[in-house]
């Protein structure tokens, strides 16, 4: 390393100050202008942060959203080199550090991860789609899917996604949900299921679209023997929705 | 070649320009592309196809006493592959320490061990990248244990690696006011020669004696003056007009790649290309 200590440290003293705002001496500064340095990148910080968590930050009020983004940014380092998603960074920092506990706003993790997830699927790359043809009205077991590659699946505590009930009245539970982003219009769409149809789905994905192979693992799983006709339902919401977008050509 | 820094809040007015009002290239921020998919990748395709590209990074960090991040190369790497870039230029900077990001540009300290640091890392950076990268002067509001002058500072780092220069001339102006200096005279004493890419914006006075770069406004007469007096010291290079906020009617940025590219071919003849 050819930089010297001393020349290292100054660099680490003005990174200290922007993200504490503790003003310490700094050798052949003008002190009195420091304080841009500090008000910049904390706009840069904050405006991140709020952008990517409009309802989170809402929800807690702006006291305690000022308070959580300076804590965040104090204890945090930064590792994202891409702004843009570096706030999943606050997701993670709030899940570990027990910050909904503490908060007394126990859907927080849910609610961030949701507001995250939308920004993440909307941003996913790219990739090449199988061709497929429109499904057909009467499935055979020997088909297989070519699935919206735009997505993902996890479970909440809370509803969070539920836009018309109320978050602090919301009960908490298992509840299943699927993030998928349109193949041609590019929106983000979120669609609950129950635990029987998460199961199939992700068995679908797992193996490639495969129906066979996804029924026969979705019975095994459930101790039932499942059939074309008792998930028939499931697969033409799936399909309507752009999540199964047809059958493999 | 006058260009436009592509903004995502005006991007179909600038994918809707023709003719005359037509940039000769965009510029845009790797970091704010990469990995990209759906409805910003749709658009990325479109810009590729319309626009020559140029990259201006943000967070490569040349300035940083922590190691250059090989991950983050390689992935410019692959995004240079899609994008094809004219340039790929950075800031004389740091925006990361102590192995935190801090997303915006903190002022190197001027002294030697500093140059020498730096001039080792765009060897680096320029190895693993195959290709040179532009280095440019950013505005800084102090500075921070130097013992050199901002000239020698940069000149130095110049002469001692083999990089270009992407020289902003609001910097330059908002530089030499801030520090109290004569803008050229700071120009006259580094190598000019080496300039590869020229910014052009405006700033914002946020106190009697402190200017702050913040491509929010319209560029003021003297910085129009000193990008050309700076001109006719140089070759041809592509020249960026910059703006990030306080986003204008898009025919006011028109009329100001006008400008610019009438000075420009004033000082640099009708038949201005950049080879
Ligand atoms: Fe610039």
């Amino acid at each position: 390393m050819l930089l010297n200590k001393e020349t290292k440290d100054l660099q680490s003293k003005l990174t200290e100050y922007v993200r504490n705002g503790k003003l310490p001496l700094i050798k052949g500064a003008k002190q009195d202008k420091l304080h841009h340095y500090r008000r910049l990148v904390y706009n840069i910080i904050f405006n991140s942060l709020s952008n990517a968590y409009p309802i989170s930050s809402g929800l807690l009020g702006e006291e305690r959203w000022k308070e959580l983004v300076d804590e965040f940014f104090i204890n945090h380092n930064p590792q994202d080199p891409q702004i843009w998603s570096f706030p999943f960074e606050l997701y993670e920092y709030v899940l570990k550090s027990d910050y909904s506990l503490k908060s007394g706003k126990s859907y927080l993790n849910d609610l961030l991860f949701f507001e995250w997830i939308e920004m993440e699927v909307y941003a996913m790359e790219d990739t090449e789609i199988d061709k497929y043809i429109q499904l057909a009205k009467k499935l055979e077991i020997k088909d297989n899917f070519v699935l919206n590659p735009y997505i993902k699946m996890f479970s909440f505590e809370y509803p969070v996604f539920r836009k018309e009930e109320k978050i602090e009245e919301m009960e908490k539970g298992k509840y299943f949900i699927i993030c998928f982003r349109d193949i041609d219009t590019f929106k983000v769409h979120y669609l609950e299921v129950d635990a029987l149809s998460m199961i199939f789905i992700e068995n679908l994905y797992d193996n490639n679209g495969n129906l066979k192979i996804s029924l026969d693992l979705t019975s095994e799983l459930i101790n039932a023997e499942l059939e074309i006709k008792n998930i028939f339902p499931l697969i033409e919401v799936l399909n309507d929705k752009g999540i199964i977008l047809g059958i493999r050509e | 070649m006058v260009g436009l820094g592509f903004r995502r809040d005006i991007h179909n007015e600038i994918l809707d320009l023709d003719n005359d009002a037509k940039p000769d290239f965009v510029e845009l921020a790797p970091e704010n592309w990469m990995r990209f998919g759906g409805y910003w990748g749709s658009i990325f395709k479109k810009i590729k196809e319309k626009y020559p590209i140029i990259c201006h990074g943000l967070s490569l960090s040349i300035g940083s006493p922590d190691d250059i991040d090989d991950e983050f190369l390689d992935e410019l790497n692959l995004f240079f592959a899609k994008a094809e870039p004219l340039i790929y230029s950075e800031h004389l900077s740091y925006s990361k320490c102590d192995n935190a990001h801090i997303y915006d540009l903190l002022p190197i300290p001027f002294r030697q061990d500093a140059v020498n640091h730096i001039v080792e890392r765009i060897k680096y950076v320029q190895d693993k990248l195959e290709r040179k990268i532009a280095l440019e002067n950013v505005s800084y509001y102090s500075p921070i244990g130097a013992e050199m002058t901002e000239q020698d500072f940069l000149s130095q780092i110049l002469e001692k690696s083999d990089c270009n220069l992407l020289l902003d001339v609001n910097n330059v102006y908002v530089n030499a006011f801030n520090h109290k200096y004569d803008a050229k005279e700071f120009l006259d004493n580094i190598p000019l020669d080496r300039v590869s890419y020229i910014h052009i914006a405006g700033h914002d006075k946020v106190e009697e004696d402190l200017i702050i770069d913040t491509h929010g406004q319209d560029i003021i007469d003297p910085v129009f003056d000193l990008f050309e007096w700076t001109i006719a010291k140089i070759k041809p290079v592509p020249v960026l007009l910059e703006r990030d906020f306080n986003m204008p009617e898009i025919e006011v940025l028109i009329g100001e790649m006008n400008r610019i590219r009438q000075i420009a071919k004033s000082v640099w003849g009708d038949n201005y290309v950049v080879k």
